[in-house]
């Protein structure tokens, strides 16, 4: 099964809303287009590679509810810490691109019970625990 | 003038925003600045004086993630007020240098957004603030002046001395600058009036010596210099200067004398390698201008031509032509024109006597009579009667009687020539015209008007003591005396004086030549001290004066009835004392007194220069300059200029003593033809941070398509860093300036 980890969360999915394949997303150079009034043409000032917020979801089986209990109040103190990596698919974006991800904030936070589950990283896997994680990618000195 | 055009991006184009990178130091030495990281470039403008440079800068606090970074850490806010700021941009395109900037912090202020969740750790933004180094001269004070002590040496002195002006006498006279530089400059010369003046570029070049800022061991922290082309030097000679640092910061000083009114202005740079800093001046014209002196204001040495037709990274671009700064015509004026002569205090009885008595015949009895109207005077001994009859003449309904004289109200303005073989009669305000026109002061011709009940008689004459004032000498122009270059005369007083012995006129020929004077004459002033053959001095003293209320004359003889020798001759004065007797103890005659006078000729000697007219029934837009101490002093024929052995000696020809009317027509010229040319401002932003331009180069147009010159230097550059990532602007502008010829 592929890995799937935010810091020190791991998740059994973790996928993003753009990017391809619900893959995170990597900072950017950033561009600005100049254009003028009766003059053809277009410029572009190149700017700083700087990365987008953008949202995450991720979804974990846990033993009981309490254990989700927990990891509900572990998921909130992510939020404006020191950047996390991310694995996904077994590519650690820290190691391969350099970046971190800082979590400017989680919500959606949904846990449900679970009468019947294989499969899961925390069996008997009686629930489970969804989010939307909205991430900013830095790049950081390796 | 060979002009280099400046382009930007034509059509598509790709450019690197710039990254800054700020560093501070204590001191203003390359080697000594560190950087400080993540201190944020705002908006960085630099400028032409008298504005000051300025940067704005930002600095986050607190717990911040930093870009590269993989923690959070804890950031302290800066203290780096007062500190020296080197901003450097790095070049956006190869072949380009990078842009440095210099200047020092002056203002910090912080945002606080509280001391977080633990209550220690501050957080928030600080806006920081830096001048550029122009603001170190504001902070320095002209309070003391470096005098030449004669031996190649100065001594200084704890006041601050004015430049070219002089508060004493009638008219002031300018020039106090030492005749040699002394350790590079010129200095105050060591007599308080010389012919030598200061220029602006002497008295910058003296100020940046002698005034720079100085560290906390006295010494000079950086030198400053002047660092201009010669022909900049040139154009900052072509004016006169005068004016008091007193109380003033040597920026200000600086100012004024580098004044944007006369085409020139400046910019301050730090040169790293040596770590001086240079005032640069710049000229306001793009070509040469002649001036009146016969000096130039030269035209711009760095004159641009600015092509941004194609260029797709303009975002705006405004040019104005302000119809404030256009004018019709021109007119330049100067001080009221004065005219000098000579009349008797009491004439022929005609139209042409100046002066008439101040006092009534009411009066003058009752100042004779005295006290002896009292009740109790004629029980009283001779002794008591005297001293009352003193002091009933001190009063002061009696202080007009034998005093005071005023100007007619129905004279004609023509005056009797006095001393004159001819007897001619001589307009006493002629129509004074062009500059290569004749003043022809004859009675034949229409006058100035003048209003007699507000003539205004000066109390000095434009006559120079120790001048040579005869005969044809004024009008050859060969009356100036030899003075050494360490004094100047001062201007004569109004003179007064009076025939003390015999009755006759001076004689002389047809030509005007004296040939002799049976009678004698002196000064009413100075009349105690004179002695001829059948007069053995005078024991009593005389004043004249210039009332403040009246236009008239004071001649207050103490007691007064000392120059009323008839009166009291032809009266029963009541009792006096023999010293205070006129007809025992030497007193003159009024009707013998005469007064060499100036008055003020109610028109200032102007010229208008034309520009171009207006549209028909338009309001023509007329430009006034005045232009100080441009006088024309007319003496008229036969005006006594000196007594020389009791002889009246006077100038036979008359003529002007200064005649500044055409240096006011060529201003007027000049200023025509500045203000006559085409210009406007120029205001041009486009989305680069580039070294392309620099405070001080003229811009003389724009482009073929838009069709207008410019011609007018750039005075502000500003880069401008907006947060989040929109790209960087450049924004220039450029001024206009007003010039003042005078």
């Amino acid at each position: 099964m592929a890995t799937y980890s935010l810091g020190s969360f791991d998740f059994l999915r973790l996928n993003s809303f753009a990017g391809y394949d619900g893959a995170p997303m990597l900072p950017r150079t950033h561009c600005e287009m100049v254009q003028r009034l009766n003059v053809k043409g277009t410029g572009f000032v190149i700017g700083q590679r700087t990365g987008m917020l953008f949202p995450m979801q991720s979804f974990i089986d846990l033993a009981n509810d309490a254990q989700a209990a927990l990891l509900i109040a572990n998921y909130h103190l992510a939020v404006n810490t020191d950047p996390l990596t991310i694995v996904w698919r077994d590519i650690n974006y820290f190691s391969l691109y350099g970046v971190k991800y800082m979590v400017v904030d989680v919500t959606d936070i949904r846990s449900c019970r679970l009468y019947s589950a294989t499969g899961g990283l925390n069996p008997p896997s009686l629930s489970c625990l969804s989010a939307i994680w909205h991430l900013m990618p830095v790049e950081v000195e390796r | 003038m060979p002009t280099t055009t400046i382009e930007t991006e034509k059509s598509t184009f790709t450019v690197q925003a710039p990254a800054v990178t700020i560093y501070t130091a204590d001191v203003l030495d390359d080697d000594e600045f560190e950087e400080v990281k993540y201190l944020r470039l705002n908006k960085l403008r630099i400028t032409a004086a008298p504005d000051i440079d300025t940067c704005e800068m930002q600095y986050e606090f607190g717990n911040i993630l930093r870009p590269g970074k993989a923690k959070i850490e804890k950031f302290t806010p800066l203290s780096i007020t007062d500190k020296f700021v080197k901003v450097v941009i790095a070049a956006a395109v190869d072949d380009e240098d990078e842009i440095v900037w210099y200047g020092k912090i002056k203002a910090v202020s912080s945002r606080a957004f509280g001391g977080g969740s633990d209550g220690k750790t501050s957080c928030g933004i600080q806006s920081i603030i830096a001048f550029g180094l122009l603001i170190l001269l504001d902070e320095v004070q002209v309070d003391k002046s470096y005098v030449d002590d004669g031996d190649d040496d100065t001594i200084e002195i704890k006041e601050a001395l004015p430049f070219n002006l002089d508060p004493g006498g009638a008219f002031p006279v300018s020039g106090n600058r030492s005749l040699s530089k002394i350790d590079g400059c010129y200095v105050f010369s060591k007599e308080p009036r010389t012919p030598e003046k200061w220029s602006a570029l002497t008295a910058v070049e003296y100020l940046l010596k002698h005034f720079s800022p100085l560290d906390s061991d006295d010494a000079v922290a950086n030198v400053w210099e002047i660092y201009a082309t010669t022909e900049d030097k040139l154009s900052l000679q072509w004016y006169e200067i005068s004016l008091n640092p007193e109380l003033r910061t040597v920026k200000q000083v600086i100012d004024a004398l580098i004044d944007r009114r006369r085409g020139m202005s400046y910019r301050v740079e730090f040169h790293a390698s040596d770590g001086k800093i240079w005032l640069r001046p710049f000229s306001f014209a793009s070509e040469n201008v002649t001036l009146p002196s016969g000096q130039k204001l030269y035209a711009n040495g760095s004159q641009r031509r600015l092509n941004f037709e194609q260029a797709v990274d303009v975002t705006e671009a405004i040019i104005s032509d302000m119809a404030t700064a256009r004018y019709h015509r021109v007119r330049a004026y100067g001080e009221f024109m004065t005219s000098t002569f000579t009349v008797p205090l009491y004439g022929d009885g005609t139209a042409n006597d100046m002066f008439e008595k101040d006092w009534s015949s009411a009066e003058e009895a009752a100042y004779i009579a005295g006290a002896s109207a009292d009740a109790e005077y004629a029980s009283q001994d001779d002794t008591t009667k005297q001293r009352w009859n003193a002091l009933a003449r001190n009063s002061d309904k009696f202080k007009n009687v034998f005093s005071r004289w005023r100007v007619r109200s129905d004279w004609s303005q023509f005056i009797q020539a006095l001393h004159d073989p001819e007897a001619d009669t001589y307009n006493v305000a002629p129509i004074i015209g062009e500059p290569d026109e004749d003043i022809d002061p004859s009675g034949l011709l229409e006058s100035e008007p003048l209003w007699l009940r507000g003539l205004n008689i000066l109390r000095h004459l434009p006559l120079r003591d120790r001048y040579d004032y005869s005969g044809t000498k004024i009008s050859d122009g060969t009356f100036a005396g030899a003075y050494s270059s360490s004094e100047q005369p001062g201007y004569l007083p109004l003179m007064v004086y009076a025939r003390v012995e015999g009755d006759e006129d001076v004689v002389r020929d047809d030509e005007g030549a004296l040939i002799e004077s049976p009678a004698r004459f002196d000064h009413v002033e100075r009349l105690s001290y004179t002695a001829f053959d059948s007069v053995s001095g005078f024991n009593w003293s005389c004043s004249v004066g210039i009332p403040d209320t009246i236009a008239g004359l004071e001649i207050n003889a103490h007691p007064a009835q000392m120059i009323a020798k008839a009166e009291w001759a032809g009266a029963s004065p009541a009792a006096t004392p023999e010293s205070q007797d006129p007809t025992a103890s030497n007193g003159i005659d009024w009707k013998n007194i005469f007064v060499t006078l100036t008055m003020e000729i109610p028109k200032r000697v102007q010229s208008v220069a034309e520009i171009e007219s207006p549209a028909s029934g338009a309001p023509v837009n007329e430009l006034a300059i005045h232009v100080p101490r441009a006088r024309v002093d007319y003496v008229l024929p036969y005006t006594t200029v000196r007594i020389e052995n009791g002889i009246p000696i006077a100038s036979t020809s008359g003529g002007t003593i200064q005649d500044d009317r055409e240096r006011v027509a060529d201003i007027a010229r000049a200023a025509a033809e500045w203000y006559g040319a085409d210009r406007k401002t120029l205001q041009l932003t486009f989305k680069q941070v580039r070294d392309l331009f620099r405070v001080g180069w003229l811009i003389t147009d724009i482009g073929a398509t838009f069709g207008t010159s410019i011609k007018t230097p750039i005075t502000a550059i500003e880069y401008t860093f907006p947060e989040g990532q929109a790209a960087p602007t450049t924004k220039i502008e450029t001024a206009f300036a007003a010039l003042d010829f005078t």
